[in-house]
């Protein structure tokens, strides 16, 4: 399950909605709403840093002063410099091939979703990252990455 | 003996036979007596003669010093008389020696004796060598030339005055002295053999060196005889002729001569001299080459014979003639025909026996001269432009369509470097440089270049240079043909920059839909996934209310991006209908700031406007209106919170160009971050301020539809500045 995701996004609706889907989804996510990309860039290297990476973060892409494509090769440089795993899954309303194909280019997304986020869409997603890391364990706040 | 003696018949038999003539006379000269002997001596009998004076018969010239001497002898025993003449019978005049015997003591006799002889023949002999001596002194001491005798030892025994001008040493200095000492010892031998050859009998001329005192040397030609004495040979008589000017000139002759048939020889033009009966008397080398034959075939042989095509040169032969009445040279062309037709250029002279011939084939010549005739031809006539350039670069002569293209004409361009004739302030340095490197290797250039006319029109060419190489592989001459290509490239250049433009289009379209699609999806998904939400809530939980506002938000999302597509579709359509006319930018200006300082509320600001109260554009008032209103408006918007507003708008005048920079102190943003993404549709570069990103988007759209570009400066915390250019002012 889901225990901490983190949802940046220019736009207060988008935000609103992506939580409370969330929230549906899995009553003990706790999701955090960064409308400035570069708030949840600085939080996630703090969380780097602590050990405390979230276990998804849900990116859009066209959003003012920092792109989700700036976003992500920022995010891409900090955890090759701290040898660590974060997943992102793209949750924008383009449906852009392009945009698809760059993001793929970006070892740190693992799906690219087209807005509105469902259930089966978050379903999906647990279910790979619990593939590529093993079943999260419950109890456990976070995840520690070697 | 005795007996005879005493006979007085014996004595006068004596007196009549004797060769003298025995005569008595007082010392008046009356005869006393005359001997018989007159008669056979002078032709007159004794008895004529006796009682006459002496004196009488006496030559009128000789009397006085015959009487003079006479007188004298009167007192002398016996007196000898200078000779004197004496008339003979037949009144000839008789040479006489003659002693007078005085006697007049002597009873017998009682006078003076004279004892008379016929001397003429004599006299006449010695008169005949003195007159022979004379003749032979006056040639030997007056003789121009240098006259000498040489003792059979060869030393000089006698000299004239030239020979001493001739040798340079005085008289006594060659008297006495062999000859070898003065003969250069090149030609001792030859002097030496001479002088033999003559003690032997034989008269010689030779011509030798001598040398002058000081070592000069001078050309003697000397003719050398022997003197013989009663068959002896004993001595040698020489004339010596100072010949060196004569050698002189030979030689200069000789050298004049070898020079002029030396020039003959190697001219490559063919010379040859032909008598009146048109026999060759010379021909040279490059003449006997040309027909193919040897010097030997040629000269004494008849020009029919030797060069059987001669036969066809009426012309030829008739001028010839012609030139030998007048004495006047004669030039002319003549064709003939061997082979495949030849033009020869003859030039005629007189000669001392006959005609002297130049001869040139110029049929090569005269074809090339109608090949450049032709080729003039093509050059003046065609409608490319042709230059021919000497070999520094420089215009020798330019064909009538590059006067055409670029206004320049031969005179005005003579002389001149293309380059700084047609370069101006856009002829590009580069291609410049490349050309005459080209040029300097002797290498052809092809290339295009930019030229100005003399009227300043800019043209474009297509210059191809071709450098004409000299035997050594230099170049002596350039020949510069261009193309005028100036149309064809403005039409390619519009053509250019209507597919950049229509590129650009297609991209600000590609741009436009991708983000009309994102941000009609973006609302659209809103909505999908709040009616999702919605349906999964149930009506009691906080959220529920929160949510259904959220929905009534994301519609009302919808609905702006929907009327900001009809905004910006219906500026594109009604650009097709946009009404240009003169605007007034400076009251257009304040109308936008009238409609944007409201929304200071009051604050303060510094606002100038740089801008000629007269000046228009010819635009839309409404678009530049609209445009202005935004930029104002952003100024406005992202002004500095704790400044006050200072807004400046200048209008800057260009060449074809009006540019209008609005420039303010605000917070200004890093547009490395966006770059030109600030002019695209839904773009924003603020948080924390209102906008969709549609403000600069419409301005950039409104500008585009006037045929006008923006640009923009800026730094965080430096303000902004937005450059406006209009292609055109009214």
């Amino acid at each position: 399950m889901l225990k901490k995701v983190y949802i940046v996004d220019d736009d207060p609706l988008s935000l609103f909605l992506a939580k409370n889907i969330l929230t549906l989804y899995n009553i003990n996510c706790k999701s955090s709403c960064y409308i400035d990309a570069n708030q949840a860039l600085d939080q996630l290297v703090e969380d780097a840093l602590t050990g405390d990476l979230p276990d998804l973060v849900l990116l859009d892409l066209n959003m003012p002063l920092m792109s989700g494509f700036e976003f992500l090769r920022r995010l891409g440089s900090v955890c090759r410099g701290l040898e660590m795993e974060c997943f992102v899954a793209i949750l924008t309303s383009s449906i852009d091939e392009e945009d698809k194909k760059r993001c793929a280019e970006s070892a740190l997304v693992i799906d690219f979703l087209e807005k509105p986020l469902t259930n089966s869409m978050l379903h999906t997603i647990t279910k790979a990252i619990t593939k590529k890391n093993g079943p999260l364990p419950d109890n456990v706040p976070g995840r520690e990455q070697i | 003996m005795d007996k005879t003696l005493q006979s007085p018949k014996f004595y006068l038999f004596l007196l009549e036979n004797s060769n003298d003539l025995i005569s008595i006379i007082d010392e008046q000269g009356n005869y006393q007596f005359v001997g018989g002997s007159v008669k056979a001596i002078l032709g007159y009998s004794p008895e004529e003669m006796v009682g006459n004076c002496a004196f009488g018969y006496i030559h009128e010239e000789d009397r006085d010093a015959t009487a003079g001497a006479l007188n004298n002898a009167l007192g002398e025993k016996l007196a000898s008389l200078p000779y004197f003449r004496f008339r003979h019978k037949t009144g000839e005049w008789r040479w006489m020696d003659c002693t007078v015997s005085n006697m007049v003591d002597n009873p017998f006799i009682r006078g003076y004796v004279t004892n008379t002889r016929d001397i003429t023949e004599k006299v006449e002999e010695e008169r005949r060598k003195l007159r022979a001596q004379a003749h032979y002194e006056s040639m030997f001491y007056n003789h121009p030339d240098a006259v000498f005798e040489l003792h059979s030892d060869g030393c000089f025994t006698k000299v004239n005055s030239s020979v001493s001008q001739v040798l340079g040493y005085e008289d006594s200095q060659i008297l006495g002295v062999h000859f070898s000492r003065f003969v250069h010892e090149q030609y001792l031998p030859l002097a030496m053999e001479a002088f033999v050859s003559t003690m032997q009998g034989n008269s010689r001329y030779l011509e030798l060196q001598a040398v002058r005192q000081g070592e000069e040397k001078v050309y003697l030609g000397i003719t050398i005889m022997p003197v013989i004495v009663e068959g002896e040979i004993v001595s040698i008589q020489g004339i010596a002729k100072d010949i060196t000017l004569q050698r002189k000139l030979e030689e200069v002759e000789r050298e004049q001569a070898e020079q002029l048939r030396n020039i003959m020889e190697s001219v490559p033009e063919s010379f040859f001299s032909l008598d009146q009966s048109w026999h060759f008397t010379y021909a040279n080398a490059h003449y006997a080459s040309y027909i193919g034959k040897s010097r030997q075939e040629i000269v004494g042989k008849c020009i029919k014979e030797v060069f059987p095509a001669a036969a066809d040169l009426s012309t030829f032969y008739s001028e010839c003639v012609k030139v030998l009445q007048t004495g006047l040279p004669s030039s002319f062309e003549e064709l003939i025909y061997y082979g495949d037709g030849r033009r020869l250029s003859f030039q005629v002279f007189p000669s001392r026996n006959g005609v002297s011939v130049n001869l040139v084939d110029v049929t090569e010549k005269a074809a090339e001269k109608n090949r450049l005739e032709k080729l003039a031809l093509v050059a003046s006539k065609t409608t490319t432009g042709v230059v021919m350039l000497d070999r520094f670069g420089r215009i020798e002569w330019v064909n009538s369509a590059f006067e055409e293209t670029t206004g320049y004409g031969l005179q005005e361009a003579y002389w001149q470097y293309p380059g700084d004739l047609l370069g101006g302030e856009e002829a590009e340095g580069l291609v410049q440089s490349k050309i005459r490197k080209k040029m300097a290797k002797g290498k052809p250039f092809k290339g295009e270049v930019v030229n100005y006319s003399k009227n300043g029109q800019q043209k474009r060419f297509k210059l191809e240079i071709i450098p004409v190489l000299g035997e050594d592989g230099q170049p002596v001459k350039y020949i510069s043909i261009r193309y005028d290509v100036t149309e064809i490239r403005q039409k390619e250049d519009q053509l250019l920059k209507i597919t950049r433009d229509l590129s650009e289009q297609i991209r600000n379209l590609q741009q436009f839909s991708y983000m009309v699609s994102h941000n009609l999806r973006a609302p659209a998904a809103n909505i999908q996934g709040l009616v999702a939400l919605i349906g999964a809530l149930s009506k009691d939980t906080p959220f529920f209310d929160e949510a259904v506002s959220k929905l009534a938000l994301a519609a009302g999302n919808l609905d702006v991006v929907i009327r900001d597509m009809n905004h910006i579709l219906s500026i594109r359509e009604r650009s097709s209908l946009l009404k240009t006319e003169a605007v007034n930018v400076l009251e257009v200006c304040e109308e936008a700031l009238s409609c944007v300082l409201p929304r200071l509320k009051g604050g303060g600001h510094t606002i100038s406007l740089n801008i000629n109260k007269n000046f228009t554009l010819s635009s839309n008032r409404v678009y530049l209106l609209e445009s202005l209103k935004q930029l104002f408006s952003n100024a406005v918007k992202f002004r500095q919170a704790d400044k006050e507003l200072m807004l400046e708008v200048n209008l800057i005048q260009m060449k074809g160009k009006t540019e209008l920079t609005i420039r303010d102190n605000g917070i200004g943003m890093d547009i490395s971050l966006g770059n030109k993404d600030i002019f695209q549709l839904y773009k924003r570069f603020h948080q924390g301020y209102e906008g969709r990103g549609v403000g600069l988007f419409l301005v950039r759209t409104y500008l585009e539809e006037l045929g006008a570009t923006i640009r923009v400066e800026s730094a965080p915390a430096q303000g902004t500045t937005f450059t406006l250019k209009f292609k055109c002012h009214a």
